[in-house]
């Protein structure tokens, strides 16, 4: 999507990282004291999520820029870490629960190479493994073609050993990273969804080949390789849509380049369904089976999801056995009914997420 | 403005001419004559003249109680030849509204009347002095929305089958599709939230399915309970509620039947309890019994272990 606004901190320097990236977006830049200026012109339009896509803040994070993934209560969560580098997306699916997390929402670009460094240093000093993605709160390679930072994140990541790196996309913007000696320590993942999904929900994304054939581009790299599904959406025939995905991953990548596989039915925020209505009349993804989850947000009632998860399992098992599958925020029954066993503990998740990333990426395993 | 006060020839008077009128009107005007009759015109009404006759801008329940006394003649304050049309219709609306809170249907009628001559951001901000109540924009744009459904709906709000809420969800909708919504209102008897509840699962399932709301009772091959009616209100609107529902979550009713069945047939003494979380969501039961004293908690405990050999009963928690 092309930004036609472009505001810029007005005490940010324009210096190689902040010019590369102006000069890459092809638009007037407006310097600016305050964001509150940005939240006016976004909350003036009538669509302001609309018109957020298309207008971008460039700033410095102001905030922790190394944070721990918020999780959520009841659920089992996998200790990720974030690394804070922008809010928001300029691709538009119709289930993001950015629309409704900020407000408003802006599409922010934190620069600040140099201090990026300087914390992520800090974190490699630790004698602890981490991973840490950038993914959270906004795609990690939207900005790709206009950025001298996954570049940067690729490089820094290559010269230590307890920490991977996790960039999760829906885009194929991977050309700059190809050449890169990223020493094994960066996973790039794509989140991956049917075909009727991804054309009817994901605006602006690449297809499923695309990715897929992005991804196997990838791993010709040496690159390590993650793929999530999420959100699953269940709708009329989609076990045999979703096994047919499955099926794909596997004509395109060797099972052994794949740090893990994550599974999440679609849930959300209930403030977000007004938001998919007015946003996306067409849309009838919000029309399942939902019932309020123990953390308030709206999750496809348990058998269908447990339904889903099992089906989706035993056709990944069937092609790569070995691979590391996990639930994002699911609990205990739907652990032990569609994997057999439950990862109770504190930390257990994250404990098996580490011990795939030391293998695939070479860390050091002296830190599990 | 509105003060002078005479006595006119009722036949002067075109009742017909309703365009101050914000009250639907009482069906039963023979109170309010018998009131006149025995204590007198309280308050009388005001009218302006408008060509050879007169027009009324408060007082047409009056007006038609006077009439029905076989009145000839009664006092009334005249409107001055200045006043124009929109003074006289803030006059009447802010004759009814501080004489009483307005009903739903005279705020809807009130607003509508008022949109010809001031925009919403006006019309709130002189909302207090004239509706007696605070009116903010974006209310006063749904009223305007609501006010656009066909009269029926205004008889259903009047009565109170259709919510506020409910109808202003009916009148972002499809013009075809809005009498389907209002033959269901005017069959049941639901508060705010049940209307709201059936209202938006009928077209959540209608979009999912692909269907015209129009067509839901053929498409889903379902009979009506509506058409039923040999059943009260209340007993009909249940069942349509619960039919509705299970066609929304049809798996989530299925399991939650499932479970109920089974539980009855562990065939629990009767005094406990086992109360399966309303979702499934947690994996949860909770058993409950009631006790007036020790004796009753011993007996309610040993009939508690015997439970433990249940079969139906350990199915149901190990499932």
């Amino acid at each position: 999507m092309k930004i036609d606004t472009l505001f810029i901190d007005h005490l940010l320097p324009i210096d190689d990282e902040t010019g590369y990236l102006i000069s890459k977006i092809k638009a007037d830049p407006q310097k600016i004291e305050d964001i509150r200026t940005v939240y006016d012109f976004i909350n003036n339009s009538d669509d302001p999520i609309s018109l957020a896509k298309k207008t971008l803040y460039i700033t410095r994070n102001k905030g922790a820029v190394i944070r721990n993934c918020p999780g959520t209560s009841h659920y089992t969560c996998c200790d990720y870490t974030i690394l804070h580098t922008g809010t928001f997306c300029t691709m538009d699916c119709s289930y993001c629960i950015l629309q409704a997390y900020f407000h408003p929402p802006v599409l922010q670009y934190f620069t600040g190479l140099k201090s990026l460094g300087h914390e992520l240093q800090a974190t490699f000093c630790r004698n602890k493994i981490f991973r840490i993605g950038t993914g959270e709160y906004t795609d990690s390679l939207i900005w790709e073609k206009q950025s001298l930072m996954p570049q940067f994140l690729v490089e820094t990541f290559a010269g230590q050993d307890n920490s991977v790196l996790e960039l999760k996309t829906k885009t194929v913007n991977i050309e700059s990273l190809l050449p890169l000696d990223h020493n094994g320590k960066t996973i790039i993942a794509w989140s991956l969804n049917t075909p009727d999904i991804i054309r009817s929900q994901e605006k602006g994304t690449a297809s499923l080949i695309s990715r897929l054939e992005a991804a196997k581009r990838a791993e010709s790299k040496g690159y390590r390789l993650a793929f999530h599904f999420d959100p699953i959406v269940i709708y009329p025939d989609c076990e045999f849509h979703y096994r047919d995905v499955i099926r794909q991953i596997f004509k395109y990548v060797r099972p052994e380049s794949i740090v893990w596989i994550s599974l999440g039915t679609f849930r959300f925020m209930p403030g977000l369904k007004q938001v998919i209505e007015k946003r996306f009349p067409a849309s009838t993804i919000c029309y399942g089976e939902f019932i309020p989850g123990l953390d308030n947000k709206m999750r496809y009632f348990k058998p269908l999801r447990i339904n889903m998860y099992k089906e989706m399992i035993s056709c990944i098992k069937a092609f790569a056995p070995d691979v590391l599958i996990y639930f994002c925020m699911e609990d205990e029954e739907v652990w032990e009914k569609c994997l057999g066993f439950f990862p109770g503990k504190e930390g257990e998740l994250g404990n098996m997420l580490d011990q795939s990333a030391v293998s695939h990426c070479n860390l050091d395993k002296a830190l599990i | 403005m509105f003060d002078t006060l005479c006595e006119i020839n009722l036949s002067d008077i075109d009742l017909n001419d309703e365009r101050y009128r914000i009250s639907p009107g009482i069906v039963n005007i023979s109170f309010l004559a018998d009131s006149i009759k025995k204590i007198g015109l309280i308050s009388p009404p005001v009218i302006r003249p408008v060509d050879n006759k007169f027009i009324v801008i408060s007082g047409f329940n009056r007006i038609t109680a006077l009439l029905h006394n076989n009145v000839l003649k009664t006092p009334v304050y005249l409107a001055g030849k200045e006043t124009d049309d929109f003074q006289c219709l803030l006059f009447a609306i802010a004759a009814l509204s501080f004489k009483r809170p307005l009903t739903h249907v005279e705020l809807i009628a009130g607003v509508t009347r008022l949109s010809d001559y001031l925009e919403r951001e006006e019309m709130a901000k002189i909302a207090p002095p004239v509706f007696n109540m605070q009116l903010t924009p974006g209310f006063i744009e749904d009223l305007l929305h609501i006010g656009s459904l066909p009269d029926p709906a205004m008889e259903l709000i009047h009565t109170g089958n259709l919510s506020l809420k409910a109808a202003k969800k009916i009148s972002f909708l499809d013009k075809d599709e809005i009498p389907f919504f209002l033959n269901i209102f005017s069959k049941i008897k639901a508060s705010t939230s049940i209307q709201f509840e059936i209202l938006q699962n009928i077209l959540e399932i209608s979009a999912r399915e692909g269907i015209h709301p129009q067509s839901f009772f053929k498409e889903m091959k379902i009979i009506n309970p509506l058409d039923d009616e040999t059943l009260d209100a209340v007993l009909r609107t249940q069942r349509f509620r619960t039919m509705v529902f299970e066609q929304r979550y049809p798996v989530l009713s299925q399991t939650r039947r499932m479970i109920l069945d089974k539980i009855a047939a562990t065939k629990l003494p009767g005094i406990i309890r086992l109360i399966p979380l309303e979702n499934f969501e947690s994996r949860g039961y909770s058993i409950s019994f009631m006790v007036k004293n020790h004796d009753e908690f011993q007996k309610n405990v040993r009939q508690l272990t015997d439970v433990l050999e249940n079969k139906t009963l350990r199915e149901i928690l190990d499932s």
